[in-house]
């Protein structure tokens, strides 16, 4: 739940944006406070720093910005806003959509950093940059940003990421190889060409090897046995198809040869997948249908008319494709039981299927973080999703389990046994010393400990106290399992500070706690009640504290003094009143109680600093008290008397404005006793209201609407106490 | 079209196109078809099919849908070719798209038209090498180019859209979801198990 602050943020944001796009020289200014406004964000605020991107990914990735010499400009500023997001911040759970965003915009920015580098150099700068660009190239088959889980299954999952990373490849590729063409914008194609010979650290040789081997590792990813999905599949040969353009010399061969020799039948599925048979079936469809695509384009295009003998060769694939194509949707598409590879096909599966089982290590969670600190997390090794998960073993006889675990201990190879329990023992040493987690924390020094120590003896007036062992001059003689003994030597652990919340977090965290009282104060609570040996006891303690004894209201109070003045934000002060007001007006009548109890706390709260005990007009006390009255009198009937009066009568303030609001009931016919009641209730219990309420009688008596029954009520209660 | 007015009456941001190279309608004999430019108004169209064998119109169609045409949009259009001509409505038709190839997703009722929006793609990145690079996910339903199946089969596109759509939706409210991209092949995988007679293919394609 965006808080209204965050929401005015964005808001601003948004306008920020539409000026600099509407007008580019203010970009330079927008981005500049964009930037640091995104690196202030604490980090949890994704919002905000998703609206931050979002601004710099339209300028940078979509071209909203459309002079190139303006992107070129600014370039270089984003690099410490990617190596804040990507380098700095690599342990704190990085966000999805954030790093996304990221990617892309180092995609879009690559080449403009580069000419930047080229012409303005600075090698601190570059060597950040190579930092991050390295770090993302080197993710390309893992689950980044997402935790990993085993490299097989790692492959289908952060699929927009993965395709992100894969342009960020193709970027890189196309800029750190020589350009061949002459293009007439210099923004349409960087590359090492423009570096000249004295550059003093873009060395031309090191960055075109460091592209041909990221060519090699895409030819190498699409020639996995095992099959990719569709969007990592088309996003490489949508990327490949571009170097083939820009990069023909490097490329072309490679990728014409492998469009010719793509068959999806030979791959093999994921080996935790196999259940999963016709979303296997539908990936191979569709990669047969891209090459497909690809080879029309090829032939058609006259890509291949060079050369008669591989022409012919695309044009029988793209038949055996087509008939392959035709022949499955006559099977149907659906049926996962249609076999629909022949036996040499089988052959090739059957050898790489061997080829893998003989080195089969793999487990599907083979992440080396624990995704949760308990230990299900530390040592599940198999899918989330598995039955077995959910299975019960402590009720299986101790028996029966001790020969589970030595019938698989026997069956388990070694080496996979001694990876399972690294992985286990690598996850729980990570928990433990994880520097974002709960167990991060300091020992405060010996002789810290003896001297607060001694401060809290000082304060207990010499009390023993039991408290942990590092505090007992006894040496540990309280030291049950004498587990302790090193922690004592180090001193006091004392858990860090939490960081500080944000506003908005702050008034999240404050509605759940509003939100539970009210909960529990829904359900009975049993009633303390006091006897009659401990009332003068308690006769004493309710002179000193507020609640004496905890009853089903006592949590108002508590929430009322929280309100008024436990909170020093107004903001939050305001979001507790919010919440109280909507729970008591939804019923009133059985919550007079509490709501007398509130407005009594406001009005005291109002009023002690000041030096006549009158709230202000626009006073917390009198915006409630109208509401409330509001809220209340429209649906009094005659048998509400009480109520009503014992609220008027406890209301520790009352003026015109809250008394005229009586009127309503004294002109209507039904509930007229109601209101007169009420009124002679006040001018005999409330002197300092009696002239008020006179007032308000002589308005209604001189009021032409009133109809002879009200006028005459009135001029009998003017005749008896205003005689004048 | 029949896609077209059911996605646009359930609340989608829609333009249809054709792929071929004009459009094609029944004539008044097998080989004497109606072909008409990409741009002619459906109205004209009306005019001219009012001119022929109402009786052969009304029997196979025609007529009813030129007339349902009418109401969805001006005029039939033909999909944006790079380094083609434009065969298509002026841009001030649309002011909810900023651009001729501002979509998320494309969906085609046919193999061929599937393979010329794909092979148009990879023809964009080839030979505009500079261009942003901006994801569309393209779909094919294979639809049989005829009343009633085109009335099943836009209710089949329409569940799928609601499928992608719920999905994305969820994954820009909660940035803690499952990513959108990761659910796209479990989600036709879920969408073709419903309609086993509507032959489905995918592909990301950039622009």
């Amino acid at each position: 739940m965006a808080s209204e602050q965050d929401k005015n943020q964005i808001e601003q944001l948004q306008e920020a944006e539409k000026l600099a796009f509407d007008h580019p020289e203010f970009f330079e200014q927008v981005l500049d406070t964009t930037i640091s406004i995104c690196l202030a964000t604490p980090l949890n605020d994704f919002k905000l720093q998703f609206q931050c991107l979002n601004f710099i990914y339209k300028a940078f990735h979509q071209k909203k910005i459309e002079s190139s010499s303006i992107r070129i400009q600014q370039s270089a500023k984003l690099i410490d806003l990617l190596d804040y997001f990507i380098i700095r911040n690599e342990e704190k759970s990085p966000n999805y959509m954030i790093i996304q965003k990221c990617i892309d915009i180092l995609t879009a920015s690559y080449d403009l950093i580069f000419l930047n580098m080229i012409n303005s150099p600075d090698e601190s700068e570059w060597d950040r940059l190579t930092n991050i660009k390295e770090y993302l190239l080197s993710q390309l088959t893992s689950s980044y940003p997402l935790q990993p889980y085993n490299p097989e299954s790692d492959l289908f999952r952060s699929i927009g990421c993965k395709n992100s990373i894969i342009k960020l490849t193709g970027k890189v590729i196309q800029v750190q190889l020589p350009s061949t063409s002459s293009s007439e914008k210099i923004e349409d194609d960087i590359s090492v060409s423009m570096i000249g010979s004295t550059h003093p650290f873009l060395l031309n040789a090191n960055l075109s090897s460091q592209a041909q081997n990221l060519l090699d590792s895409l030819f190498v990813l699409i020639n996995e046995d095992i099959i990719l999905p569709t969007g990592v599949f088309t996003t490489i040969m949508s990327t490949l198809m571009t170097l083939f353009k820009t990069r023909s010399k490097f490329v072309s061969n490679k990728f014409i040869m492998f469009v010719l020799a793509y068959e999806s039948q030979l791959k093999l599925d994921p080996r935790f997948e196999k259940d999963q048979k016709l979303k296997m079936k539908l990936i191979k469809r569709f990669n047969d249908r891209i090459d497909k695509c690809l080879i029309s384009f090829l032939l058609n295009k006259g890509f291949l008319a060079k050369d008669p003998g591989l022409k012919t060769r695309f044009e029988n694939k793209f038949n055996y494709l087509v008939e392959k194509s035709r022949k499955q949707r006559q099977g149907g598409i659906i049926d996962v039981d249609i076999d629909d590879d022949d036996d040499e096909v089988k052959e090739i599966k059957r050898q790489k299927l061997e080829a893998i089982q003989q080195n089969d290590m793999m487990f599907y969670n083979e992440s080396r973080i624990a995704r949760s600190n308990d230990y299900k997390a530390i040592y599940t090794l198999i899918k989330p999703e598995d039955q077995l998960t959910g299975f019960e073993m402590s009720s299986i006889p101790v028996q029966i389990l001790s020969s589970m675990v030595i019938a698989a201990l026997s069956k388990v190879t070694t080496p996979k046994l001694i990876k399972g329990l690294n992985i286990v023992s690598d996850r729980y040493k990570e928990l433990t010393s994880n520097t974002d987690s709960a167990f991060e924390g300091e020992y405060l020094p010996a002789d810290k400990n003896l001297k607060r120590k001694r401060e809290d003896n000082d304060d207990d007036d010499g009390q023993a106290h039991s408290r942990v062992k590092y505090e007992g001059e006894n040496g540990g003689g309280n030291d049950v399992d004498g587990i302790n003994d090193d922690d004592e030597l180090k001193g006091e652990f004392v858990v860090p500070l939490p960081d500080e919340f944000s506003i908005s977090r702050k008034k999240d965290q404050l509605k759940l706690i509003i939100d539970n009282f009210i909960n529990l104060s829904a359900k009975k609570i049993k009633q303390s009640k006091s006897s009659s040996d401990n009332a003068g006891q308690q006769q004493m303690a309710l002179q000193r504290v507020a609640i004496p004894n905890w009853d089903k209201d006592s949590w108002i109070k508590l929430l009322s003094r929280l309100a008024t003045r436990g909170l020093g934000n107004k903001d939050l002060s305001d979001c507790v009143r919010e919440t109280l007001f909507n729970y008591l007006k939804d019923d009133v009548k059985n919550r007079i109680d509490g709501v007398i109890e509130w407005l009594n706390e406001e009005y005291f709260s109002e009023i002690q600093a000041k030096s006549e005990p009158i709230p202000s007009p626009d006073g917390y006390y009198m915006k409630y008290a109208g509401y409330f009255l509001d809220n209340l009198i429209p649906f009094l009937e005659s048998a509400d008397r009480k109520i009503f009066i014992r609220l008027l009568s406890e209301l520790p303030y009352l003026q015109n404005t809250l008394i005229w609001k009586i009127k309503s009931l004294c002109k209507d016919p039904v509930r007229s006793k109601l209101g007169f009641q009420s009124l002679l209730y006040l001018i005999m219990f409330r002197p300092p209201v009696v002239k008020d309420c006179l007032d308000l009688i002589k308005e209604m008596h001189d009021d032409p609407s009133s109809d002879d029954a009200l006028q005459q009520e009135c001029s009998n209660y003017l005749k008896k106490y205003s005689p004048k | 079209m029949e896609a077209h007015k059911v996605l646009k009456d359930a609340g989608y941001k829609v333009r249809s196109y054709g792929t071929g190279t004009s459009v094609r309608l029944p004539g008044p004999t097998i080989d004497q078809p109606n072909v008409f430019d990409f741009g002619t108004p459906y109205t004209s169209i009306l005019d001219k099919l009012n001119t022929q064998d109402l009786r052969i119109h009304k029997a196979n169609g025609v007529l009813d849908m030129t007339k349902r045409n009418i109401a969805i949009k001006k005029a039939p259009e033909r999909w944006p070719y790079f380094n083609q001509p434009p065969q298509r409505l002026p841009a001030s038709a649309y002011p909810e798209f900023e651009n001729e190839l501002d979509f998320q997703v494309v969906i085609t009722c046919e193999e061929r038209c599937f393979d010329s929006v794909v092979e148009d793609y990879l023809g964009r990145n080839y030979f505009d090498p500079s261009q942003t690079q901006i994801p569309v996910h393209c779909f094919n339903v294979e639809i049989r180019d005829e009343h009633r199946s085109a009335l099943s089969g836009a209710q089949a596109i329409l569940d799928l859209a609601n499928l992608l759509s719920t999905a994305y939706q969820q994954s820009l409210l909660d940035f803690s979801s499952t990513p959108f991209d990761d659910k796209v092949l479990d989600i036709i995988t879920e969408w073709q198990e419903h309609h086993p007679t509507l032959p489905i293919l995918y592909s990301i394609c950039y622009h």
